[in-house]
């Protein structure tokens, strides 16, 4: 078992908050895709969020499972995805050391939301 | 395409992966339409299948430090299991890196040589023809290209061929000389070892002639250092001063032994014995060739300005370095034969390893059904190959250097620019090429095996069976090829003629104006009476060939019936030279006027008994020209014994000799000596430039050496295909071995059943050996007609005219071939009879 890193990259952040937004029942690999690009103005590579998910999912923080089949998808199922407590609490840990090293630099980050 | 995606796609995540490519494929054809989409969807899978290769790999190279020693050792005992196989493979692989290093040097060499100058690669030839082909450069085109052309920074001339020096102390030699115009000089960036080189004042009209020599000849010629009070030579009978002295490496422009100046405005002052001044140039940096040859195209019809009256021309440019017309069918043939092995040697090198992994094919399932990754078992095998491709390339690398060391201080005669050193370019992709091979061909059995899927035997098979038997076709013409001049040799070097030894001087004339020598025969004669007139010669003579020099073939119709026959016309006092008697009859003599000679022969000891038995004087033959037209009966006066007239096989000597009366360009010297020949070889050369100083003596040697070169070219040429042919035979022997132990490898468990139920070993050996058998046995059979059309293709581009009429080479390399396959299948053959059915059985 690999041991679990207390930090996340920042793309598996992006995909994780991604993920959270869509929901256990919408967030798979071509959705979360989506959700990035409108969310975040941002293009990533579709084969990256593979990656991403397999680590992810190798260090516990999301699970994934088959959902039911789609004609659009010729038959095939989409893979979902569900964050789950360790890859939340790993999420909080980066938001908030992040949050903590912005702390006083609003002005200068200009941090619109 | 779809194969790499499964291979790189884990098997759990396909589904989904394929789902979400669907969806963006539906996508885009709303979005763009279909053709659009079907680009998009390619880029699509493409990116996916490389991200998750790339995980995978990164994921296994994480966990290598892990297994790789435990493969490593796995590899060793797998090694010394099977030593045979893998000694073979190494041995294979070997020389597949060193063939293909050594043939790509030569071939590149050859093809692409660049000169050893600053800026050798923009070195150029221009031509300039007529619509007719005709030959019109000029001192005026030099003088407008150097002028208007914007892609050619310098435009010279340079005019090579051989001249006599003669030393005002009589020393005479025939040397290799260039003319250049003066202003070339700087770009040879030679450094003298004594005084100057040419200077552009050499080459104005009306500057007193001068010479720069190379640095072996002026030691040859003057024991005094330089400066020499007296440095005065003459070259083509002109006077020249010496002025400087150039280091031997200085070749520009085909290698030479000294260099004299050109006219730079008219081009003249090339000498008699020199061909015409050849145009050459330097591009400049920024412009290519094919800017020069464009410029050139659209320059040419401006000449008829520089030049009113004279025909259109065709201007054209190549690289210094490239031969006339390209690489000629010859060197076509060569790159072809080069392509042609390597595929073979390739092809086996891929077939012994595959056998290797393929044996391992049981245990690479196992340990797939265990839990081991296919990636994990690609990258075992790739290891252990990589290994075996690194010894042999180590191998093969060293001995392709070594075997171009060895050829670079052989072929002395050749172009000064010809780099036959190995280059760590040439080796290093050659290595690169067959480890990708041997990787590929090492992990495909390992994607089989851990596949699932049924693997299609049978178009390998067949594709091993070509292989198998074009290799051994291939191996046998060449081993025909090189045992025909192997023969050829030992008749050429143990030849039992009568001829004289150490008595009789030869030497090779020749004449600025060849025609000089084709005349009426008065001036050989003079050249002959000229020659008896120094002292201590006996007899001096001339003829077209010497003996042991192949005379061309002549065809003639003796008693109604035609035959191709060595013909040579002789000269007065050729037979009293060689020191022979006649059999019967009597020589040529003085009384023999032109309109006798043309009417007479003397035939040798051979053509009498085969043609007339034996009794040959007063009998006729006639010469067919080559219209079909047949010519005056030529009275037969004399008959000689066999002296020579096929150079390596007696069979072929049977052939006559005519007067000799103004029929060749070219002919050789004999002269007879009282005391020791060489002695006279100085005298020789002074008394025939005292003749004429447009005549050149060249190759002065012992009669007895005239076929020391064809020996030398021959003995060359028969360890090369010796060698290229033994290579073949030997990998060709590691297909047989390689098929063999596949069969018996994959078939232990049928064996064991045929064992159990009571098959000898009859049955057994045809079980695992039919095939290769029948492969032996294919190849050769094809080796036989290949080799035959091999000797005739030889015969024809050789000189000497080979023994091809003997009938035993081809079944006795047939034999030689039959016996090393039996030899080559023995030990899997004994693998299989060893095998005992239980263990076969409970093995599978």
């Amino acid at each position: 078992m690999q041991q679990q890193r207390k930090h996340l990259g920042e793309f598996e952040i992006v995909v994780l908050l991604a993920a959270l937004r869509l929901g256990e029942s919408e967030a798979y690999a071509v959705s979360i895709v989506d959700e990035i690009h409108d969310t975040a103005s941002r293009v990533v590579q579709r084969a990256a969020v593979y990656v991403a998910l397999r680590r992810l999912e190798d260090k516990g923080m999301v699970t994934t499972r088959l959902g039911d089949p789609a004609p659009e998808r010729g038959g095939k199922a989409r893979r979902l995805v569900k964050v789950e407590p360790a890859g939340l609490k790993a999420l909080r840990s980066s938001y908030g050391s992040m949050r903590r090293m912005a702390a006083g630099l609003e002005t200068l980050l200009e941090v619109e939301v | 395409m779809r194969r790499l995606f499964l291979l790189a796609v884990p098997r759990d995540r396909r589904e989904d992966v394929e789902g979400d490519l669907e969806e963006l494929h539906g996508r885009d054809r709303e979005r763009h339409g279909r053709s659009v989409a079907a680009v998009l969807m390619v880029g699509h899978l493409l990116a996916t299948t490389f991200a998750f290769l790339w995980t995978r790999l990164l994921d296994a190279f994480g966990g290598m430090s892990r297994w790789s020693l435990v493969d490593l050792r796995l590899a060793g005992r797998l090694a010394v299991r099977e030593p045979l196989l893998h000694a073979t493979s190494l041995f294979a692989l070997a020389s597949a890196i060193a063939l293909a290093t050594v043939g790509y040097t030569m071939v590149d060499a050859a093809t692409r040589g660049r000169l050893p100058l600053e800026g050798g690669e923009r070195f150029l030839v221009v031509e300039a023809t007529d619509r007719e082909g005709a030959e019109r450069q000029s001192a005026e085109l030099r003088a407008a290209l150097a002028r208007d052309s914007s892609t050619l920074e310098y435009v010279g001339a340079v005019a090579g061929g051989a001249s006599n020096l003669a030393l005002p102390q009589g020393v005479v030699r025939s040397v290799r000389h260039a003319a250049i115009t003066p202003t070339s000089w700087r770009l040879l960036g030679a450094t003298n070892v004594y005084g100057r080189g040419l200077q552009p004042a050499d080459g104005v009209g009306g500057a007193a002639p001068v010479a720069v020599l190379r640095e072996n000849l002026w030691k040859s010629l003057f024991d005094e250092p330089w400066p020499r009070a007296d440095r005065q030579v003459q070259i083509a009978g002109v006077a020249h001063e010496i002025v400087g002295v150039v280091p031997d490496e200085v070749g520009f422009p085909l290698g030479g032994d000294l260099w004299t100046a050109l006219d730079e405005t008219s081009l003249r002052g090339a000498g008699p014995g020199l061909a015409r001044p050849t145009l050459f140039a330097v591009r400049r940096e920024e412009s290519s060739l094919s800017e020069v040859l464009t410029e050139l195209d659209v320059f040419a019809p401006s000449l008829s300005e520089v030049a009113p009256g004279e025909p259109a021309l065709i201007l054209t440019a190549r690289r210094f370095t490239e031969p006339p017309g390209g690489v000629g069918p010859l060197g076509t043939v060569m790159i072809g034969c080069l392509v042609l092995l390597l595929l073979v040697v390739s092809a086996n090198v891929a077939q012994l390893i595959l056998a290797r992994s393929a044996a391992r094919a049981e245990e690479l399932r196992m340990r797939h059904v265990l839990g081991a990754s296919r990636l994990r078992l690609v990258l075992q095998l790739s290891l252990e190959v990589a290994l075996l491709g690194a010894c042999a390339a180590s191998l093969g690398t060293a001995a392709a250097f070594a075997l171009l060391r060895q050829l670079d201080a052989v072929l002395t005669e050749r172009p000064f620019w010809l780099d036959l050193s190995g280059r760590p370019a040439t080796a290093l992709f050659a290595v690169a090429l067959f480890l990708v091979s041997t990787i590929v061909c090492g992990v495909l059995p390992a994607l089989r095996a851990t596949s699932g899927a049924r693997v299609r035997k049978r178009s390998s098979e067949r594709w091993h069976a070509f292989l198998s038997v074009g290799q051994m076709a291939v191996s046998m013409a060449l081993l025909s090829g090189a045992l025909v001049l192997a023969r050829s040799y030992t008749g050429l070097i143990g030849g039992n003629l009568d001829l004289p030894r150490d008595r009789v001087l030869t030497a090779q004339l020749y004449h600025s104006a060849p025609e000089t020598l084709a005349g009426d025969g008065e001036f050989l004669l003079s050249v002959k009476r000229a020659l008896e007139e120094i002292p201590g010669v006996e007899v001096a003579t001339v003829a077209s060939h010497l003996p042991r020099v192949d005379a061309p073939l002549a065809r003639v119709e003796v008693d109604g019936a035609s035959a191709s026959v060595p013909r040579a016309a002789v000269g007065p006092g050729f037979f009293e030279a060689l020191g022979t008697r006649p059999l019967s009859g009597r020589f040529f003599d003085r009384r023999d006027g032109s309109d006798e000679a043309a009417r007479i022969a003397i035939v040798n000891e051979p053509f009498a008994r085969r043609y007339f038995g034996g009794q040959a004087v007063g009998r006729t033959l006639r010469e067919v020209d080559g219209e079909g037209e047949v010519g005056a009966p030529l009275e037969i006066v004399g008959v000689v014994p066999d002296l020579g007239l096929s150079a390596a096989s007696s069979e072929k000597a049977a052939g006559y000799y005519v007067p000799l009366v103004g029929e060749p360009r070219f002919v050789s010297l004999a002269v007879r000596a009282a005391g020791t020949p060489l002695a006279l070889e100085e005298p020789v050369r002074r008394r025939l430039v005292e003749l004429d100083p447009l005549l050149q003596v060249r190759r002065v040697q012992l009669l007895e050496r005239v076929a020391d070169e064809e020996i030398a070219f021959q003995a060359g040429f028969a360890a090369t295909l010796t060698l290229l042919g033994l290579s073949v035979l030997v990998l060709s022997l590691c297909g047989v071995y390689s098929v063999m132990s596949m069969a018996v490898s994959r078939r232990r468990r049928e064996i064991g059943v045929r064992r159990a139920l009571g098959a000898g070993p009859w049955r057994v050996l045809r079980t695992v050996g039919a095939r290769s058998a029948w492969h032996v046995l294919l190849g050769g059979l094809g080796g036989l007609a290949l080799g035959s059309a091999l000797l005739q293709v030889q015969d024809r581009l050789l000189v000497t005219r080979l023994p091809v009429g003997e009938s035993w080479i081809l079944p006795a390399v047939l034999c030689l071939f039959v016996g090393s396959g039996v030899l080559a299948g023995l030990g899997p053959a004994l693998a299989a009879l060893r095998l005992r059915p239980t263990e076969a059985l409970r093995d599978s």
